[in-house]
């Protein structure tokens, strides 16, 4: 039976080049969130959270939701500009929002902004057509 | 005659060692693979039920989060779903119905090949990601926008509907080549009048299989495209319609219940038929009630979706038909009992799981009922009275036949009887552990407790139903391991079997256990519906003709089955393994860029080339 060794065996192959991708699948719902701004250029968290799918679809969401869209507008090309992490980060808290968004959403909006410069232009697009139904601060209707 | 049976079996044996593994052809061999890797694929399954289970045990607990959670119920679902409950029924098909035709072999029996391999595939490409922590977690049908580009970020929602992709053609393989076999293959005499029961319960089914599953491929295909090249099938502010996606879902999903349904009606049938010691009672009702619940299993697909809000005129027409489709399943069930009732039954353990059926099938028949009815439904929709309706129909419906057909046929297969001591203890240990495990979740589901979450609080009161839901599925593993040890052990211990054993009624009986490579000789003549009890005492009449230095199968014609021709079969190949390989890679190169199908279709395009360059020489050459 070398047959289910030889499927084993190419299972670790297709394995190893995954594995590459696979903390960028990695969802984490309970575990400790940075509360704390990036410390710098060289700080860890940047690499793991600017890599992590779900990190930057949750940014994507805020940015919907704090209602960036009413004065930048929906994604284009060309916006954002390409700009380093701790920049991004620091320019979320323009007039006033380093108040209003905590720590950690910061970081997930950063690694989306980050995300933005890479995603192709119709894929920005079929993202933001499926957020169209969410909350988007200062249309909001509902209860606050 | 001993000479002419070591020349059949030198015609029709596998290359030796690895190289035979890899090409062979034989339906049987194939399909004790299949068999063999969808029981494994039932023991992960049930393990992460049990799993569940006792993480909702004790109301707050926290030993599973609730990402690990959603992880557990969507590879549960998705692998009981796709991966056992279809391939394992048909490969329960492609191991009996060249025997039961008193065949060779099936029509293709490359594609046989082709098919394995191919789920092979698609076991992989959920179980390999899922062992380095890529997991869809959106449970077994994945609606958008939850399943879109911006809500299920990464390769998730990719696997799983690309997972859905190797099977369905997997699927669509076998489903083509029982068809073609049952219609085209049949023995002379066997009328589709005189058709046994089981034949025409695959036959339909593998008709069902042909019609339903293009659609899952089309939409799961349509979930890749909005995801991978950004169109917008399902995005309702760009011009789609997340609707679609259900009614296209549902639209294979719906009969993909009954695809798994009439195979086990099809068992059932066999046993019942046997182990009463008479003729099925009202073989045509059955069969006239097999094809009702085909052509009404496509019109009720909607009873999935009342709670989405649809016309109500839609939801009044669907709940109709969907309350219609229990008449015939009722006239089945009756005739059953009418059978085992006017019959002579002896108890064994095969009998004893379709008594098991009857009953279990029946209260999950009563509990579609109510969840058919829309206004009832709205409030029951997402509960566990559903969870509790579901696993009522498709473990009583399909899966108490399904281990009574191991039961009755293991010793066609292995050549020896599983013991019927531990197969009475392991049924009533499965059968009484599934009904204290899933009875109570009917009541849950109408205190309010909804399906798909991790835990809940203790002012909800679901306490003690669920622990007692929980000790059900203990109960149940217990039986269910010692039907595997049981299974096991028989292999090697257990009683020789002969090639009759139950003095069966149908022609797989006829010959010796286990099979040989060429099964029959000669091929059987037959007059009616249960051969093997024509005529107990004379030897078999048989039609001659067929080569034994060649691979030869015999063609008749479709309604009347009169002998028409000899049709040359093929011989192992690696071609059907290599073909799977570059399909596999196309599908998996798919989920990353859509490029991999204009270059993944050129490597298969010369694969393909090379499986059907014709071998035998032309007709003019030959003759000069």
């Amino acid at each position: 039976m070398s047959l289910p060794s030889m499927r084993l065996g190419s299972g670790w192959i297709i394995g190893m080049t995954l594995l590459a991708g696979c903390s960028a699948e990695q969802r984490t719902l309970v575990a400790a969130q940075p509360t704390s701004p990036p410390t710098g250029p060289d700080d860890p968290r940047i690499a793991a959270i600017k890599g992590n799918f779900y990190q930057i679809s949750q940014g994507g969401r805020y940015f919907t939701w704090y209602g960036c869209t009413s004065c930048h507008g929906e994604p284009k090309t060309g916006w954002p500009p390409r700009l380093p992490f701790v920049t991004y980060y620091a320019r979320i808290g323009h007039k006033g929002y380093d108040r209003k968004i905590a720590a950690e959403q910061r970081w997930q909006i950063s690694a989306y902004l980050n995300s933005l410069t890479v995603t192709d232009a119709a894929k920005r697009h079929r993202q933001a057509v499926d957020q169209k139904g969410e909350p988007t601060a200062g249309q909001w209707q509902g209860p606050l | 005659m001993s000479q002419r049976h070591e020349q059949l079996q030198a015609t029709w044996s596998d290359p030796p060692g690895i190289w035979g593994f890899l090409t062979t052809v034989n339906p049987r061999r194939i399909a004790a693979r299949y068999v063999l890797t969808a029981i494994a694929l039932l023991i992960l399954s049930g393990l992460l039920a049990l799993d569940m289970r006792v993480q909702l045990s004790q109301p707050q607990m926290h030993r599973m989060t609730a990402q690990l959670y959603n992880e557990s119920f969507a590879l549960h679902g998705s692998t009981m779903l796709f991966l056992v409950s279809v391939p394992v029924m048909e490969a329960m098909a492609m191991w009996l119905v060249p025997l039961m035709l008193g065949q060779r072999t099936m029509a293709f029996p490359r594609l046989n090949a082709f098919s394995y391999w191919l789920y092979l595939g698609g076991v992989m490409m959920l179980w390999v990601p899922h062992t380095l922590g890529v997991t869809p977690d959106l449970g077994w049908f994945e609606y958008p926008p939850l399943s879109g580009p911006s809500y299920s970020p990464g390769h998730r929602a990719d696997i799983w509907a690309q997972m859905i992709t190797f099977t369905e053609v997997a699927a669509l393989a076998v489903s083509v080549n029982v068809a073609v076999t049952i219609l085209k293959m049949r023995p002379p005499g066997m009328t589709l009048a005189k058709m046994p029961a089981f034949l025409w319960a695959m036959l339909v089914s593998a008709v069902m299989t042909i019609i339903a599953l293009p659609a899952v491929m089309l939409v799961t295909s349509m979930l890749i495209a909005d995801r991978l090249v950004s169109t917008h099938f399902f995005s309702p502010a760009g011009g789609g319609d997340v609707l679609l996606f259900q009614h296209l879902f549902w639209f294979f999903g719906h009969p993909e219940v009954y695809i798994i349904f009439l195979p086990g009606v099809g068992f059932v049938s066999a046993i019942v038929e046997t182990f009463s010691r008479r003729r099925l009672f009202g073989h045509v009702p059955v069969v006239l009630s097999m094809l009702a619940i085909a052509i009404l299993a496509f019109g009720l697909w909607v009873h999935h979706m009342f709670a989405v809000g649809l016309p109500k005129v839609g939801n009044a027409l669907y709940t109709a038909a969907s309350m219609a489709i229990a008449l015939p399943a009722g006239i089945q069930i009756f005739c059953f009992i009418a059978t085992i009732a006017l019959g002579k039954p002896s108890y064994r353990t095969p009998l004893l799981w379709i008594i098991a059926f009857i009953l279990t099938f029946v209260i999950g028949g009563l509990s579609g009922i109510m969840t058919a009815s829309a206004p009832l439904d709205l409030q029951l929709t997402d509960t566990y009275f559903v969870v509790a309706h579901l696993h009522y129909v498709l473990i009583g419906g399909a899966m108490f036949p399904l281990f009574g057909a191991f039961t009755y046929w293991y010793p066609k297969a292995t050549g020896r009887l599983m013991s019927d001591g531990w197969g009475i203890v392991s049924c009533a240990l499965i059968v009484g552990g599934f009904n204290i495990a899933f009875f109570p979740m009917h009541i849950l589901g109408l205190m309010g407790m909804p399906r798909r979450i991790y835990t809940y609080g203790p002012e909800m009161g679901w306490g003690d139903l669920n622990l007692v839901a929980t000790g059900g599925t203990v109960i149940a593993s217990v039986g269910a391991s010692i039907f595997v040890a049981n299974a096991l052990i028989s292999y090697w211990r257990g009683k020789r079997s002969g090639a009759d054993p139950w003095s069966g009624s149908t022609l797989e009986w006829a010959t010796r256990s286990p099979p040989s490579n060429y099964a029959f000789a000669d091929v059987p003549v037959v007059q009616s519906a249960a051969p093997m009890w024509d005529n107990p005492l004379g030897p078999f009449p048989v039609m001659r003709g067929l080569s034994s230095r060649c691979r030869e199968a015999l063609v008749t014609s479709l309604v009347d089955a009169n002998p028409q021709c000899r049709q040359p079969s093929p011989g192992p190949s690696i071609w059907p393994l290599v073909a799977a390989l570059v399909t596999s890679a196309l599908f998996v190169g798919s989920i990353y860029t859509p490029w991999a199908l204009v270059w993944g279709a050129v490597p298969l395009a010369l694969v393909l080339t090379a499986w059907f360059w014709p071998t035998r020489p032309r007709r003019k050459e030959a003759q000069a």
